[in-house]
């Protein structure tokens, strides 16, 4: 088959007049629907919506943990891949002479900035603790949790979670689009990307399901950041002071926030971010950012000079090369849950003749990934409690692989299915700042510059934490202290309490502004995907929906389910846009695939090249195959 | 008294420039001045043009459509910015020097109270060009 030039063109109708000048009606209409469908539910039958999600979470990550594990390795394999082949490694992102738009330094903030993102303020305490004490490690036994020798083990698992996998996941993403983009001009639209598979018809149906995807997952994944973000603000905001409404009591003894500080926070940060958003694309982000950056680093260098410093510098080390090493064992570890009679099998005879009431007590206690031998054997049923030491153990051992299940489902597979949702927002921004680079200058600019930014803060905040918990007599007040709340606890326990109040005041500042400027971003991705990828349109009226239907969506999921309802729904939103990621890898493989035999046979591969062939030979004689 | 004068123009929005651009093209017949039509773009491929390459062609166009139908001389300048909402201003402010313009004539709205937190770009341009300008509204 004589090779052709590539797809150049890709219409996209949008309305020429009325309420939606600009948009792509069919895709901006169907993503109101759907996600207008969701707070509907959530707020109308917030009783029902909430158990509905609740109850499938667990069934959905075990169902799709094959699948995110996979694509994610893909991800990584595919990006890797591209940048080491010399072939594709020196593709430039732009045509034969264009020049990168940016100069490196601006680049690579760029890149810096979009590594310290507000899951920075949550996790950097948050997942080194929790892992220091439960990781798969501990619950094969191999080492004991909160103890020193797990520290090595926490940075394993925090680093995995924030590493290459998942920069990997937004790279393919702005790889893909800026490939097409800039070689092809296309449009800078999540479609464009699917060309090489799809070709024409992405002008049509299968385009609009593609960005209405690619809509709905950013809402979901945005909506999961700001339901952190508001809990931690909520946690903040009780820590300065403002006041007991922001929690109520729950029926357990516990407490949770209550639906007036939810409301508060969603009203602060939703306006402020629509109210930067209506502003135009640069000008309340421009400012925002700034601000970002600069309390970010104020708060690292605090933690470099008055936290546990050479702590934290000998995990960022060891924890790194404990990271690499650990890829090619880890990258496509799945377990499965071990089923009942599976379980009751491989139990010792002492254990197989209780009754079966008591052995599905045993079996339900054995499998939760969150206990640990001891509490297993003091909540053992008053028949079970004759058992052997030795009995005992090997009962909680054959369940091994259903905790470790349990723990890759919470914790792995639902970053993976977070960073996929991510994906479509972080990728058009880094193809956007990514004009007229290498492939694989993208790649490791892409991958590596933002992950070791992650890894400096887990190991420099979080291994403060850990350091003044194992050896520093924090005695459990950091760890102790909720998800939301281990940062200002932190805080609070290494200094006085007015400097405490100082850096938790600034803390707030910093959680608002990186909460502002993610949600107003993510509104005018949202519009530019809706609008074909065009920047271009001011559109106010679709700027204050997508800003109010955040808030609903977080504030509706939060009061039905809590966090974990918003977690569901992010799950499932991710799982049709893992598929056109997918996709997207196998579209660029093809392409750069091809546009190589092209540049061989000296056929026009870019339309730059197509413009000068043009120029050469009769126009009807060039036809474009997708 | 005027020769050269720069009219910023948005491809994108002609319709709404009509007054603007009679404005300009009388006050070019009438001082004998060359009218310099600005655009300002992303290096991005956009619902105006494909590449920085294709918008240059297109002010060209435009300027010599213009200059044409108005009888006056004309001239296409097409910038690129990274953000052009942001950098907008600063943008048609360096234009100004660049193109020797002595006068700017640009469209604007009508201000209203939202200019009190989003300045109009004609009225950021007339308060810190060093030339004269003039905002059609």
């Amino acid at each position: 088959m004589a090779l052709k030039p590539p797809l150049m063109e890709l219409p996209i109708k949008t309305a020429d007049d009325g309420f939606y000048k600009g948009f792509a009606k069919l895709v901006t209409i169907t993503g109101k629907l759907l996600v207008g469908a969701l707070i509907l539910w959530a707020v109308a039958f917030p009783e029902q919506s909430g158990a509905v999600l609740s109850g499938i979470n667990s069934v959905i990550l075990a169902t799709f943990n094959y699948w995110y594990i996979v694509v994610m390795a893909f991800f990584v394999a595919v990006c890797l891949i591209l940048a080491v082949l010399p072939a594709s490694g020196r593709l430039k992102l732009g045509h034969h002479e264009d020049k990168p738009e940016f100069s490196n330094f601006s680049w690579f903030s760029m890149m810096f900035g979009a590594g310290i993102g507000i899951g920075m303020l949550t996790f950097a305490t948050a997942e080194p603790l929790y892992h220091w004490g439960s990781n798969p490690s501990t619950i094969q036994g191999l080492t004991a949790g909160s103890s020193a020798e797990n520290v090595r083990e926490a940075y394993v698992w925090s680093f995995t979670h924030w590493g290459l996998a998942a920069w990997a996941a937004y790279a393919i993403v702005g790889l893909s689009l800026a490939y097409f983009s800039y070689r092809r001009d296309l449009p800078l639209t999540i479609r464009s990307a699917l060309v090489p598979i799809f070709g024409r018809s992405l002008s049509g149906t299968t385009g609009h399901v593609v960005d209405v995807v690619a809509v709905v997952a950013t809402v979901l994944g945005v909506s999961q950041t700001l339901g952190f973000g508001v809990e931690q603000f909520v946690s903040g905001l009780s820590r300065i002071g403002f006041g007991d409404w922001l929690y109520t009591a729950t029926e357990d003894g516990g407490q949770k926030m209550s639906t007036m500080a939810i409301v508060t926070a969603l009203v602060v940060i939703m306006g402020a971010s629509t109210l930067s958003a209506l502003s135009g694309v640069g000008k309340g982000i421009k400012w925002l950012s700034n601000i970002n950056m600069g309390l970010s680093f104020f708060i690292l260098a605090f933690f470099l000079v008055f936290g546990s410093t050479f702590f934290g510098l000998q995990a960022l080390v060891l924890g790194i090369w404990d990271y690499i090493i650990s890829i090619p064992g880890n990258i496509l570890t799945v377990w499965s849950p071990v089923p009942m009679d599976a379980f009751m099998a491989s139990v010792p005879a002492a254990a197989q003749a209780l009754s079966p009431e008591d052995l599905a007590t045993v079996y339900g206690s054995a499998t939760s990934p969150w206990g640990s031998l001891q509490s297993f054997t003091e909540g053992l049923p008053a028949a079970a409690a004759s058992l052997s030491e030795a009995d005992i153990a090997a009962t909680y051992a054959a369940a091994t692989d259903s905790r470790l299940s349990g723990w890759q489902g919470a914790w792995s597979i639902f970053y993976w299915a977070w960073w996929i949702a991510f994906a479509p927002f972080v990728g058009v921004f880094l193809a956007r700042i990514s004009k007229g680079r290498t492939v694989r200058e993208y790649v490791l600019g892409a991958i590596v510059i933002p992950a070791f930014m992650c890894f400096v803060w887990f190991a420099i905040v979080g291994g403060t934490a850990i350091d003044l918990e194992l050896n520093g007599g924090a005695d459990g007040a950091i760890v102790g202290a909720g998800q939301s709340d281990q940062l200002f606890a932190m805080l609070a326990f290494m200094l006085s309490e007015n400097l405490a109040w100082i850096m938790s005041v600034i803390v707030v500042i910093l959680l608002l502004t990186y909460l502002v400027t993610s949600a107003d971003s993510a509104v005018l991705i949202i519009n530019t995907i809706n609008a074909a990828g065009d920047e271009g349109p001011k559109a106010r009226p679709h700027i204050l929906f997508w800003g109010a239907a955040l808030a609903l969506v977080v504030g509706g999921l939060i009061v039905a389910g809590g966090l974990s309802a918003i977690q569901t729904a992010m799950v499932i939103g991710a799982l049709p846009f893992s598929v056109v990621m997918v996709l997207m890898g196998i579209s660029v493989l093809k392409a750069i695939w091809r546009d190589s035999r092209r540049e061989k046979a000296g056929v026009p591969a870019t339309s730059a090249h197509l413009a000068a062939s043009r120029a050469s030979i009769p126009t009807d004689q060039v036809v474009a195959e997708p | 008294m005027f020769n050269r004068i720069m009219v910023p123009v948005d491809l994108a929005h002609v319709d709404k420039l009509e007054r603007a651009l009679r404005c300009a093209s009388d006050l070019a017949q009438h001082y004998s001045a060359t009218l310099v039509y600005v655009g300002v773009a992303a290096a991005t491929p956009g619902s105006v043009a494909h590449t920085p390459q294709e918008f240059a062609q297109k002010m060209a166009d435009f300027a010599a459509e213009q200059g044409r139908a108005r009888g006056v001389a004309a001239e296409g300048l097409a910038l690129t910015s990274h953000d052009p909402t942001t950098d907008l201003d600063p943008t048609l402010l360096k234009a100004i020097e660049e193109t020797g313009a002595d006068l700017v004539v640009m469209a604007s709205h009508v201000p209203n109270l939202t200019d009190y937190i989003w300045p109009s770009n004609g009225g950021t341009v007339a308060k810190r060009a060093s030339v004269s300008a003039m905002v059609v509204r």
